[in-house]
């Protein structure tokens, strides 16, 4: 299993590299210029070729590349600028005046804030609901836990977070409206900057694992092995938890991993929508302003949480099910 | 007292009734072998006695040592599964977890019905085990079913059935997916643990040859009713039903009827079995029967009879 | 269906071609599996081969390998005098006009999409519409069958509808694998005599795969029992069946119930301890010694090769004492 670990982290280097490559190759083909932008208003061609040269945007693109490369593992300094950015340096954002590596640790606590409450909540709701829907099929319960699991899932993130801001900050005026605080610097302002937040990504997710759980509960109360789990005289509760449950799980978890890695690195519209200061947000603001270092930053970050997510998943599977063998 | 009798048993699903009036009885020791094709109601009807049909109307009288199950609580009946009464299943895999090892799997019912420890419950479990004849049975109890053969699988059902010393087994073509040389092992085992525990039980198959051999009375099915019940060897030597002469003809035999090669063509039953949904009125087999007369597309035969029931309205004439 | 006299295992008139000739052939899956390995037999023109043994003997494989299904790893099989082990897809076309097969479960062997009429006149539409009607008469079904999609059928009507489609091209051979065996037992009768019907009409040839040895004696002219990939014992199934050669086609035969109860009650029965051996994982020297209440040292060390026993080639050391 150590072996296989390994060679999945292998391979999940190598997969980052062409993610790198790949994305290195859009914003160097893409017409907008970095340059142009810093250069400010009243910019000459002299000026954009200093820009440039002080950029390092003069440079050949591979060179570029495998001075991004190297950056990340040893630091660089930018181009002519003089301006130092210590390992790991994902490079400079001209609009924030900052290296990108900062901005990302800055708002990465806000995302995985946001991420992991969330999860918390909809793996709760989602499967709970989907459990009850799956054990009285074809009920009223059923076909009214289905009904709203799919009125929810074709609502749109925003529509939610704005009924939610409407009625609950400025009707209600229950909460006030979100003001982020790191949880050990005041807990209490924590939880209620991110009540609404965590509802609203958490409505989208559960729809959608009511539907997985409601599914993979129904396919497995099927299987041949719970009829044995009933001929042996259990309890139903112990059928459905015991037998059932640990099956159903299997394939929810597979996605869950998967979902809350991509969550780690920004929920673009949740965030801002509430003006949470995470991931999600510094993306928004910097496709918008074109900060193409902070987007190649946020992308690198995304694909590492998710390959990474995906290797946990596939390694707590071997511990589930046992006919999993790591070769 | 025959240790499971079973009266009048009807099963429907909705308006669909798969099981129709069907009776039979099995004493300790003895076998009944139930045999029918697809959609005859053999499999539902010992689902319902088992209680384990969920949605279906079940109705009509099983009494199963002295006490009636039917319409008993359903705590009751849960109580009695796996305790008195055990079932093993076609497929073996299948019907093992694939994620609890076997011996925890056969160790959990007795835990349950005799509030057994953990410890206790393993140890019947390994012994249980060693029973069914599995090899090292310590070691093979820590491991999960996809590591044994199918063979050996079905030893573990069968271990786990047995575990709490049940008195009736209810075998649901238990060797089917096997391989002739396995099955033969598999249907000695079941002997000498019948003979061992004193177990009552049912076979239900398609095979006549498995019937044959181990049954001692035979139920044959047609279309959710009974067509002939009696003992095996008046069944076999003398069958009634032209359903169950049918069946017989059916199949090319390996030591009766076509002595050496050449069998020619088989008595073949024309047509298929009904679907439930669609059995067709008076005697369910009317329209495949070759001596049916007007009398049997309109009017249901009678299961008639003392040591050979049959329900045919030629009975006799034939 | 045993219009064909018994011979040995070569049934054909010296100097005539069989229709099939299969040679030495085998099949090794990745990872060293031996599946099949070395097997060798002919079916002749209008005549009944069975192909019997357990789960893994590799007799589905080899059905598999001859109609091209499967790439073997080596050996030959000829059709007709003609090398067909290793030709392309393309030039293979030709050929699948004159060699066919059946399988198990009908229903996921025919495309849920097409009629019955489509499946039947096949992609190239080698049959107009009322060749199919008349086919599908042929086969037991009535003409407002051919419009109908698979999934409207029950078992045995699926089955006939295989057989319609494996009969449209005017084949010489049909490979059957385990084409009953998914039946009841009514069915089951229905679909071996017409099988035996078409042979005598068409003069087919069947490779009949099946693990019911009762039916086998019945359909076939000649039996040849796998175990483990090879070959143990073939030929006629008249004389195989009454005296078998092979220790392990004694226990095959005496493991199959008899629907009959007197007869089951004084039948002396070889049950064979353990499970056949993994494939992946043959025993040295006879693969079937660990079973063999007749092995002696001899069997661990050195496999037996198939030789003339009592009218039939056997793979056995002691063959003769066995029986």
């Amino acid at each position: 299993m150590i072996v296989y670990a390994l060679r999945r982290l292998g391979a999940i280097a190598l997969i980052m590299l062409v993610i790198c490559a790949i994305t290195f190759a859009i914003f160097y083909l893409l017409p907008d210029d970095p340059a142009l932008d810093a250069c400010g208003k009243s910019c000459t061609s002299a000026r954009l070729a200093d820009v440039r040269h002080a950029m390092g945007l003069d440079q050949p693109v591979l060179t570029q590349f495998l001075s991004y490369l190297s950056g990340i593992f040893a630091g660089r300094t930018l181009g002519t600028s003089g301006l130092d950015c210590a390992a790991p340096c994902f490079g400079y954002s001209w609009q924030y005046a900052s290296p990108v590596w900062d901005l990302l640790l800055d708002r990465l606590g806000v995302s995985a804030s946001l991420a992991a409450g969330a999860a918390v909540l909809w793996l709760v709701v989602g499967v709970l609901l989907g459990l009850m829907a799956a054990l009285r099929k074809g009920s009223l319960l059923d076909r009214g836990i289905v009904l709203s699991a799919l009125a929810t899932t074709s609502a749109p993130v925003y529509l939610i977070a704005a009924l939610l801001i409407y009625f609950v900050i400025l009707q209600g005026e229950l909460l006030p409206f979100p003001d982020y605080q790191p949880v050990l610097d005041n807990p209490a302002a924590w939880v209620a900057s991110l009540i609404l937040p965590w509802i609203t990504l958490a409505a989208l997710y559960a729809a959608m694992y009511i539907r997985l759980t409601r599914a993979s509960m129904i396919e497995t109360m099927a299987e041949p092995y719970i009829r044995t789990a009933r001929a042996k005289g259990l309890p139903e509760r112990t059928v459905v938890v015991k037998h059932g449950l640990r099956s159903t799980m299997t394939p929810i978890l597979t996605i869950f991993g998967i979902d809350l890695g991509g969550l780690l690195a920004g929920a673009m519209i949740t965030e801002t929508m509430f003006g949470l200061p995470g991931l999600g947000k510094l993306t928004f603001d910097a496709i918008g302003k074109s900060d193409q270092p902070v987007v190649l930053g946020v992308t690198l970050l995304a694909a590492l949480f998710i390959t990474l997510a995906n290797l946990v998943v596939d390694l707590l599977y071997g511990v589930i099910d046992p006919r999993v063998r790591y070769a | 007292m025959s240790l499971l009798s079973v009266d009048n048993l009807s099963v429907a699903f909705g308006r669909v009734r798969v099981v129709d009036g069907v009776s039979f009885s099995v004493d300790r020791g003895r076998t009944l072998g139930i045999v029918g094709e697809s959609g005859s109601g053999k499999s539902v009807s010992t689902l319902a006695i088992m209680g384990l049909l969920r949605g279906a109307s079940v109705t009509g009288s099983v009494t199963f040592d002295g006490e009636e199950l039917v319409g008993a609580p359903a705590e009751r009946l849960r109580s009695l599964r796996g305790a008195r009464l055990s079932m093993i299943f076609q497929d073996p895999l299948s019907s093992l977890h694939p994620f609890y090892t076997v011996g925890e799997q056969i160790a959990e019912a007795y835990r349950l019905h005799k509030k057994a420890s953990r410890k206790v419950a393993h140890e019947r479990a390994v012994e249980m085990l060693g029973e069914v004849g599995i090899p090292a049975p310590r070691r093979r109890a820590r491991e999960h079913p996809h590591r044994f053969s199918g063979g050996m699988r079905q030893r573990v059902m069968i271990a786990m059935a047995l575990a709490c010393e049940p008195d009736l087994l209810i075998a649901d073509e238990p060797t089917t997916a096997l391989d002739v040389t396995v099955q033969a092992q598999i249907l000695e085992l079941i002997q000498r643990l019948q003979s061992e525990y004193g177990l009552g039980i049912i076979m239900i198959t398609h095979d006549l040859g498995v019937v044959a051999r181990i049954a001692d009375d035979v139920l044959v099915m047609y279309g959710g009713r009974a067509a002939e019940r009696a003992a095996s060897a008046r069944v076999f030597d003398d069958p009634r039903h032209p359903y169950t002469q049918g069946l017989l003809a059916s199949v090319p035999g390996l030591g009766r009827g076509t002595e050496g090669p050449g069998g020619g063509r088989l008595r073949a039953i024309p047509g298929n079995p009904p679907l439930p949904s669609a059995f067709p009125p008076g005697c369910r087999f009317h329209p495949r029967c070759s001596v049916a007369l007007d009398i049997c597309a309109t009017e249901q035969p009678a299961l008639l009879g003392t040591v050979r029931q049959v329900a045919c309205h030629r009975e006799g004439e034939l | 269906m045993k219009s064909v006299p018994a011979a040995l295992d070569a049934p054909t008139v010296p100097g005539s071609t069989p229709l099939l000739e299969v040679r030495d052939l085998a099949m090794r899956f990745p990872g060293g599996v031996k599946a099949v390995d070395g097997v060798g037999f002919e079916v002749a023109q209008g005549e009944t081969l069975g192909l019997v043994g357990e789960s893994g003997c590799g007799k589905s494989t080899t059905g598999r390998m001859i109609v091209r299904l499967l790439e073997p790893t080596s050996g030959t099989v000829h059709l007709n005098g003609q090398d067909i082990t290793h030709l392309s897809r393309r030039e293979l076309l030709p050929l699948r006009a004159s060699m066919q097969m059946i399988f198990q479960d009908p229903l996921s062997s025919l495309n849920p999409r097409h009629t019955v009429s489509q499946i039947v006149a096949g992609p190239r539409r080698v049959l107009d519409r009322d060749q199919v009607i008349e086919l599908l008469e042929r086969v037991g079904l009535a003409p407002e069958h051919a419009d109908r999609f698979p999934h409207e059928f029950s078992g045995g009507q699926a089955q006939r509808v295989g057989i319609a489609r494996a009969l449209a091209n005017g084949p010489e051979l049909i490979v059957c694998d385990e084409a009953v065996s998914a039946l009841d037992v009514s069915i089951r009768a229905q679909i071996i005599n017409l099988l035996s019907d078409l042979q005598e009409e068409r003069g087919l040839a069947y490779l009949f795969i099946a693990h019911d040895l009762s039916i086998v004696r019945h359909v076939c002219t000649r039996v040849a029992v796998m175990y483990l990939g090879r070959i143990v014992e073939i030929g006629p199934v008249a004389s195989l069946y009454a005296d078998p050669a092979h220790p392990y086609t004694r226990a095959l035969l005496s493991a199959v119930p008899v629907a009959d109860p007197r007869i089951e009650a004084v039948r002396e029965r070889i049950v064979l301890r353990g499970d056949p051996p993994s494939p992946a994982a043959p025993p040295p020297g006879c693969s079937f010694h660990p079973r063999c209440a007749l092995a002696q040292r001899r069997c661990e060390v050195e496999a037996p090769q198939l030789r003339e026993v009592r009218g039939r080639k056997v793979a056995c050391h002691y063959a003769e004492i066995s029986g």
